[in-house]
């Protein structure tokens, strides 16, 4: 289908569909450098959040860590331990409240703090229910033994642990060893219990609305800490395993694009605690990157809207080209069906008259003779009607066939005024040829159009000179690439007002019409029609009164040929 | 001077046209054949067997292309002379006539009736 379409046509597809790529490429570059920017911006956002909160949860630990210290300082505590362990009952009971009322009533994020021995038994503690529990069988127990090896001042903090024996409560432990205040033997360990929501919770102040999750991942790749519902779904329990916690384990941060584990894609940079552990912050790929896939839907919709566009502009000008050709064809069909309708009967005219006039039904009257011619002239100016409308019907739609042969144009214009010669006679009008100075080469052209051309302009200056003796002039000379017939008269002229209406089909100007009422208006607009399709130009000078000068250049290169349409009716 | 035994058929569907063409005919001394449309054309020219067919293109019943198919599908009709005329001045028209071998294709209204009659008299010389 589409290499029947004209060129200009497929110009016109080509070009809306560059136009559409077009649209489609710069839009998928906007949105691609939309979308680095937004990742760039995204992700620098989240190192800033991660070290911040990477700053805060240090803080946190080590604040956790550090109560642990300053607890195992405590001069109460530590005789306290050194009591029980000489068997002092009463001193447990003493210690636990001492515990209970001064120690974590100066936090409220330690939600129970014990006091083992050696052994690892629970000699004091806020929860009474812990008191002669052996924590060797617990969690605790690996950390226990290494605050055993502390030495006085410092403390070490746990991974998490879920404490069953506490009502699932999910901690994270800060231990420190006590020493006696004398000798500085190591007596036992104190223990604080944190609420791994309280960090939960502390963490959370770092999130902001399009962040997914900031969250810390313990050395056993454990999630602690999961801002939203926390306790209720245990999300703690999660096994984060991802480029970032193996990188952590090395010390490396970094970020990267990754499904998370709640199957959203997300872009996650990470901050490391020297204890293992990572901190996570997360955010949304959708979310960040919402600006650019908006860009990119914008972009999609509109080279989608112009492509309808281009559609339905395309489908409305073919639909106009076919209802015009279909006019067209209607129109050619109508003037050949219409020529025929009338040319039978001027035939039955033509050719009676003809009769008449030879005798055959008998011989006529010098007068009857002379009714007869007037009659045949009638037809044939009919027939000359109905001809003028088919060429100009062939001509409009570019039907006319054109059958160039190499011609000499001065042989033609000789012949043409040859013919014409009487007739100027009977006007009392000289014709005069002014012949080129250097011979033309012959010309490629269909000799019966022009020949009707120089006919046309001729018989008008004939037509249209003054009664008196008058000249038409006729001149034929090469202008670069172009030959140039001029034909020019001294007659009646054209007024100014009909000048630019003397090509139009069925114009008369007045003057024109008073020196002959035969005229059709048909001549000039045929003219220039034949001279245009031939490649031409035609143009005049003109003054009322003062005769015309009429100009046609055409190609030396001459006409091109064309086939299939209908032949000049001359 | 045409042969006497000279015969033409003229099939015509205008009667007026058909009139004045018999008449011209008849007073050139042809044996003139009559017919208004293909199918009355066909029926004549197997019957009587003419020696030059002048047919008009456009005609009711049967039209002048069908009749010139049927006819030169016929062993006498494919060498008869025939001549096209009408006022159509279709090139498709006379490119399918001359595919059948059509003597000429004349435009009625360009042509004198006395020099139609010479048109005849040449091809039966």
């Amino acid at each position: 289908m589409f290499k029947n379409l004209k060129t200009r046509t497929k110009l016109f597809v080509v070009f809306s569909f560059t136009v559409v790529l077009t649209i489609a490429a710069v839009g998928r570059l906007v949105y691609q450098t939309a979308k680095d920017n937004l990742y760039k911006q995204t992700v620098n956002y989240l190192n800033f959040l991660s070290e911040t909160a990477k700053t805060g949860v240090v803080s946190f630990l080590e604040g956790a860590k550090q109560r642990a210290v300053d607890f195992s300082s405590d001069g109460f505590i530590r005789t306290s331990l050194k009591q029980i362990m000489q068997g002092d009952q009463k001193a447990i009971l003493d210690l636990s409240a001492h515990l209970r009322d001064n120690k974590q009533s100066l936090d409220p994020s330690i939600y129970n703090i014990n006091v083992v021995d050696l052994n690892g038994k629970v000699v004091a503690s806020v929860a009474a229910d812990e008191i002669g529990t052996s924590l060797l069988e617990y969690e605790e127990k690996d950390y226990i033994l290494q605050a055993q090896k502390l030495s006085y001042g410092r403390a070490v903090l746990s991974d998490v642990i879920k404490l069953g024996r506490l009502k699932d409560k999910i901690s994270i432990a800060a231990f420190a060893p006590l020493t006696d205040k004398d000798t500085g033997e190591i007596l036992g360990v104190i223990i604080n219990y944190i609420q791994a929501a309280s960090l939960s919770d502390f963490i959370s102040s770092f999130r902001d609305s399009s962040i997914a999750g900031v969250y810390l991942v313990d050395s056993k790749n454990l999630m602690i800490t999961e801002p939203l519902d926390f306790q209720k779904h245990l999300a703690l329990r999660q096994i984060v395993d991802n480029k970032l916690t193996r990188d952590c384990k090395i010390r490396t941060s970094g970020s990267v694009a990754y499904q998370n584990y709640k199957g959203v894609e997300v872009f996650g940079v990470s901050a490391c605690l020297n204890n293992g552990w990572t901190l996570i912050a997360e955010a949304s790929v959708a979310e960040s990157l919402k600006g650019a896939l908006d860009i990119r839907r914008i972009a999609g919709y509109a080279a989608l809207l112009i492509f309808l566009e281009i559609m339905f502009l395309i489908y409305f000008i073919f639909r106009d080209i076919l209802k015009q050709k279909e006019v067209e064809q209607m129109k050619t069909d109508f003037i050949s069906f219409a020529s025929h309708q009338l040319r039978t009967p001027l035939t039955i005219i033509k050719w009676n008259t003809e009769m008449l006039i030879n005798g055959d039904a008998g011989e006529l009257t010098p007068d009857q003779k002379q009714r007869m011619f007037k009659i045949e002239l009638g037809e044939k100016r009919m027939a000359c009607l109905i001809n003028s409308l088919l060429n100009i019907s062939r001509l409009e739609s570019n039907r006319l066939k054109i059958e160039p042969k190499p011609t000499d144009v001065l042989l033609l214009i000789s012949s043409t005024i040859s013919e014409l010669v009487p007739y100027a006679n009977a006007k009392n009008c000289h014709i005069k040829f002014n012949k080129p100075s250097r011979q033309l080469p012959l010309i490629n052209l269909d000799p019966v159009l022009l020949k009707q051309v120089i006919l046309n302009l001729l018989g008008n200056s004939i037509n249209y000179s003054k009664p008196k003796k008058s000249l038409v002039e006729v001149t034929l000379k090469q202008v670069g690439r172009y030959f140039q017939i001029d034909v020019a008269d001294d007659g009646i002229g054209i007024p100014a007002a009909a000048q630019n209406k003397i090509f139009q089909k069925f114009f008369r100007a007045d003057n024109a019409t008073k020196a002959d009422a035969n005229g059709i208006g048909l001549g000039l607009y045929i003219t220039k029609l034949i001279v245009e399709t031939s490649g031409g130009k035609i143009w005049f000078e003109s003054a009322e009164e003062k005769g015309a000068k009429f100009h046609i250049v055409m190609p030396i290169s001459g006409m091109s040929k064309k086939s299939g349409g209908k032949e000049f009716s001359k | 001077m045409p042969n006497a035994k000279n015969k033409i058929l003229i099939v015509e569907d205008d009667l007026e046209l058909l009139e004045v063409l018999k008449k011209k005919f008849a007073m050139e001394k042809f044996e003139v054949l009559e017919a208004i449309n293909g199918k009355t054309g066909l029926v004549e020219a197997f019957q009587h067997h003419p020696d030059l067919i002048l047919l008009d293109i456009v005609m009711p019943v049967m039209d002048g292309m069908t009749m010139l198919k049927k006819l030169r599908a016929d062993s006498w009709g494919k060498n008869v002379f025939v001549i096209l005329l009408t006022n159509l001045s279709d090139e498709s028209k006379v490119a399918e006539a001359m595919q059948h071998s059509v003597f000429d294709y004349l435009v009625k209204a360009d042509w004198k009736i006395d020099d139609v009659v010479k048109k005849v008299r040449e091809r039966l010389k």
